[in-house]
């Protein structure tokens, strides 16, 4: 397949240069920008001050940013995982045409129309015990005796958190796959029923080596902001309690407009962005390399 | 197809090199331009944060129904005040007239985002009829850079329903955290899912907003004067916070406080199945009575005696920046005049920023708000430069020292050993 | 429009061979483990929708239903209209800038090779890579430079700019999964390469561009950081801002009654929205769409 270009292909600049072009001017020189003050001493109100490397030097020593990175990393693995189950078990659940299909996705979509930051502080209202109903009908149901505490520990925090965002979440990606879903011929499931091929075997020999190209998009979109989430753990736990739920987005964010450095946040965010941009290479050759 | 990009992409290397030549350049404190014009009409704008936003909605209709110039109001989410002034402040883009929470404004002085009003406030002579502790926050070297704008204060809520019902007299003053732990205890004993009190567990800045005041009513201090060293192991610091703890151990304080940010305070309270709740006195007007709850209102009492409160609530002051700097002296001082105060503010049911007034026509019609105007002028705001970062940030030092001050099993050691740790915040 | 809908006839396709629809439609088990999973979904949501016309600030008198919730969100600050219209206009040019450029990207990137390919797919991918607030601090100052700060049209552009990402790598996954035969039997009838695209391939992916449009809908619609960062007056604040600053109080205090309402008001169009969009999710629509 080794080619030079031909005219032919040169077209291809055409229809991605206005996305490119988009992308360089919005997206490029901002980060061009926000590189630039990541070399300075940058206070929300008042003048920079350019200091080199310093700001880099200094995220060695950030003690609640070092602290936030295994959380964030765990929180991630925990997240695209229960994403990723329950939004392909939604999205087969609802692939055909049928009777009331339509009804149960939007059910499973609304969620994901909620703004992020309402739905968590829906959540966190629910979770009071003072106010919302959850505990009592957890214990109505058998699922809870005595006191729920829903965010006074680490791991009641970690899981009511992680409920939150899946319900937030599962929905979205089920879209993502079930757009997937619909480009897969359907004469290859003919062809595997003449076979009288198992429903495993259709699964794994069929719909989810085909289903690939957008289980990437999934995973890629799910990493991503997952190791950048925010708003969840901001206004559901606020990092609590004692700082075991805070994640590197809360600590870069703090820098920003708790201490007014946006020089520190800024650097905080070239960081991150190099290691994304290598985390999802890999994704994106691991996931390519099994074509 | 090369000509096309190749200016395309010096169309953007000048826009990079045009953005980085401002970078430098974006101070907000440029030179005031002083023109007296006060004889043509003015357009003004100005900023204020949601959580005061009424007040500062019902003054600036006021005082556009009534003046030749025009405020035009924009409220902006409490969370992202700080985020929107400080992009502002660095394009040189704030409003005329920029009002700022008491706690931040030492940090907003010191960076020249406001003009020097001392004169026209001395000739003005409101500088002795205004809440001293706001006006104290926008002073620096002597010199006044913002004036009080709306007032809110922490105070001592109570459902009186519950109260009578466990044989207290709703009417009574509590002199005492003893005695309010005391009656919360009755309250508690009512049963059925009452709980005897709330408060605000897991949100420093509210924690210092409701709990200070009673050190001070105490007799103690937080923040020595210039607010560089917190004295955390004061006696009267350790007494309050081990008072809290004992009724939160004891059971009168409803477990959830301890997860409430304050997201699902007034909600919690207006349900009426709590007897006490420390909380701000705009939840006057943010909880609805009814057949369950009937609001009261006590000063918040120091460990065995006094009361004191914690001044929230606005100051105001012209940008530096700003062209119309008469214009927006007229604003001010027109808000904080005698018919704007009484006629606009205590009619609406809001505190006044002038202790003078306290007493007025309206109030009198409310002991409620008699005593909570009554309280501003005794209150205070802790001055600190890096106040945010220390006491409200919720990631910060004072939050762990609070709670487990509040919640944990040694109140004594907790303060102790977050003292340095508070102290090299409002340092550093 | 007409050409698209023409295409599909749900009745063609034959579900019965499907792997799920064999063993399970048309069970009652099917609509059993439905109704649940609609129940554990809509549950918060209703719940929501049920305190916010009963809780405190509802202003019911005794136990009964209470409307001031609605009544506030509708009067507050310029109205309910002014922000609903604002909201919507950066939504739908959101949703038309995104289509139309992801769709050209979505071609090319699947169809040509090209000098900087991958260099301009990761430039777009890496919009996902950086937390908002750290560019739209940068944006600001430069929209300030060409006036297009306090703007809808420039915080569309900014809505657009971080929709490419997922809009870009839908729609070229979605051109990807067409055999080239396709395209190349239009190109000896003599269609161009955009009229290939326009005319043959484009009505073969609706599943994707009905999912960017709805992704670019519910985002630009819910936006709350990148319209607060750029916009500074009341009169174009978008309905999250006004929903955010009516509920947000002091010391924390949030008015729930109002995140209530709030929560359904804005539902309602992307409810509407996906309710019209979602039968174009057909399974085998591509293939079957092709034979014919």
């Amino acid at each position: 397949m080794v080619r030079s270009w031909k005219r032919s292909d040169l077209v291809g600049l055409v229809y991605t240069g206005p996305a490119g072009l988009v992308a360089l001017v919005l997206f490029g020189i901002p980060i061009v920008v926000a590189f630039y003050m990541s070399l300075t001493d940058w206070p929300l109100i008042g003048n920079p001050r350019f200091v080199g490397l310093q700001q880099y030097q200094a995220i060695g020593s950030n003690d609640l940013l070092m602290s936030s990175i295994p959380f964030t990393l765990v929180y991630t693995a925990a997240a695209t995982t229960a994403f990723f189950v329950v939004a392909l078990g939604l999205a087969l659940f609802v692939q055909d045409a049928k009777r009331g299909v339509g009804l149960f996705r939007t059910a499973f979509f609304l969620p994901s129309v909620v703004g992020v930051t309402s739905a968590t502080l829906l959540f966190y209202a629910m979770y009071n015990n003072e106010y919302g109903p959850l505990d009592d009908l957890l214990r109505a149901v058998g699922l809870a005796h005595g006191d729920v505490d829903f965010l006074g520990t680490q791991g009641s925090a970690f899981a009511s958190t992680l409920v939150l965002t899946t319900w937030r979440y599962a929905g979205f990606n089920m879209l993502l796959l079930l757009t997937g879903l619909q480009a897969i011929p359907k004469d290859l499931y003919e062809a595997a029923a003449v076979d009288g091929a198992s429903r495993w075997r259709v699964f794994t020999q069929i719909t989810l080596p085909l289903l690939r190209p957008s289980i990437a998009l999934m995973l890629i979109l799910t990493v991503t902001g997952s190791l950048l989430v925010f708003e969840p753990f901001f206004v559901l736990t606020a990092g609590g309690p004692d700082n075991s739920t805070v994640t590197v987005v809360m600590a870069m964010f703090r820098e920003a407009f708790t201490k007014f450095d946006l020089g520190a946040a800024a650097a905080i965010s070239v960081v991150i962005l190099i290691a994304l941009v290598i985390l999802n290479s890999l994704q994106f050759v691991a996931l390519r390399k099994e074509d | 197809m090369t000509g096309v990009g190749r200016s395309r992409l010096a169309a953007v290397g000048t826009v990079l090199v045009a953005l980085l030549a401002t970078l430098g350049a974006c101070s907000s404190t440029g030179a005031a331009s002083t023109t007296s014009g006060s004889a043509a009409p003015a357009k003004l704008t100005m900023w204020v944060r949601s959580g005061t936003a009424k007040q500062s909605q019902a003054m600036v209709d006021a005082y556009n129904a009534s003046s030749k110039n025009h405020i035009d109001l924009t409220v902006i989410p409490n969370e992202n005040y700080l985020q929107k002034v400080g992009v502002a402040a660095g394009s040189g883009d704030l409003p005329d007239l920029l009002t700022s929470d008491g706690v931040f404004t030492p940090n907003y002085v010191k960076q020249g985002l406001f003009a020097d009003v001392t004169e026209r406030l001395a000739s003005s002579g409101l500088n002795t009829k205004v809440v001293k502790a706001q006006l104290d926050v926008g002073s620096a070297n002597g010199k006044n850079y913002t004036v009080p704008h709306t007032v809110a204060i922490s105070v001592l809520l109570q459902n009186n329903l519950l109260l009578t019902q466990a044989g207290i007299d709703p009417t009574a003053k509590i002199t005492s955290l003893t005695q309010l732990a005391d009656n919360a205890a009755k309250v508690a004993k009512l049963g059925g899912g009452v709980k005897g009190m709330y408060i605000t567990g897991n949100n420093g800045g509210t924690i210092g907003f409701t709990m200070f005041p009673s050190v001070w009513a105490s007799g103690g201090e937080v923040l020595n004067a210039d607010g560089t060293k917190a004295s955390l192991t004061d006696p009267n610091v350790i007494g309050v916070f081990k008072a809290y703890n004992a009724m939160y151990k004891a059971g009168t304080i409803a477990e959830a406080s301890k997860n409430e940010n304050g997201a699902t305070r007034d909600s919690v309270f207006g349900q009426g199945t709590t007897g006490y709740m420390l909380g701000a006195s705009s939840a006057l007007t943010n909880i609805k009575e009814s057949d369950k709850i009937k609001l009261g209102v006590q000063a918040i009492p120091g460990l065995t005696g006094g009361e004191s409160t914690y001044v929230g609530g606005d100051v105001i002051g012209i940008a530096a920046a700003s062209k119309n700097q008469a214009a927006a002296w007229d604003f001010l001082a027109w808000s904080l005049s005698d018919t704007t105060q009484v006629e606009v503010l205590a009619k609406a049911g809001y505190l006044v920023s002038r202790p003078d007034l306290a007493n007025n026509k309206y109030s009198a019609a409310d002991p409620r708000v008699v005593l909570m105007n009554s309280l501003v002028a005794k209150g205070r705001i802790p001055f600190a430069l890096k106040y945010g970062q220390t006491f409200s940030d919720a990631n910060g030092p004072w939050i762990a020292a609070a709670r487990g001050a509040l919640f944990g099993d040694d109140p004594t050691g907790a303060l102790t050993a977050a003292e340095p740790k508070v102290n090299s915040s409002l340092q550093g | 429009m007409a050409t698209i809908t023409s295409t599909i006839e749900p009745a063609s396709l034959p579900s019965r061979l499907r792997p799920t629809s064999d063993t399970v439609s048309g069970r009652p088990l099917y609509y059993v483990v439905g109704i649940v999973l609609v129940i554990l979904f809509l549950a918060p949501l209703l719940w929501s929708a049920w305190k916010s016309v009963t809780g405190n600030e509802a202003g019911g008198s005794g136990s009964g239903l209470g409307w001031d919730n609605y009544a506030r969100l509708f009067a507050f600050g310029e109205g309910l209209p002014t922000y609903t219209w604002n909201s919507l206009f950066v939504a739908f040019l959101t949703v038309f800038g995104t289509l139309v450029i992801s769709t050209l990207a979505g071609y090319g990137f699947s169809r040509f090779r090209f000098p900087g390919k991958n260099v301009i797919f990761v430039l777009i991918l890496a919009i996902l890579m950086v937390p908002h607030p750290t560019i739209l601090i940068p944006i600001y100052k430069m929209f300030a430079m060409v006036g297009l700060q306090n703007s809808l049209v420039g915080l569309s552009l900014v809505m657009i700019m971080f929709q490419l990402p997922f809009g870009v790598f839908m729609m070229r996954n979605s051109f990807e999964a067409l055999p080239r035969e396709l395209e190349e039997s239009a190109l000896i009838d003599g269609c161009s390469r955009f009229q290939a695209m326009w005319r043959v391939l484009l009505r073969l992916t609706v599943p994707g561009l009905v999912t960017v449009s709805i992704f670019a809908f519910v985002a630009s619609w819910n936006e709350f950081m990148a319209a607060l960062v750029l916009l500074s007056s009341g009169k174009v604040f978008t309905l999250p801002i006004a929903l955010v600053n009516l509920r947000s109080g002091d010391f924390g205090s949030v008015d729930l009654g109002a995140l209530q309402a709030g929560v359904v008001v804005t539902a309602i169009p992307c409810v509407v929205l996906f309710l019209v969009l979602q039968r174009f999710y057909l399974a085998g629509f591509t293939s079957g769409a092709m034979k014919g």
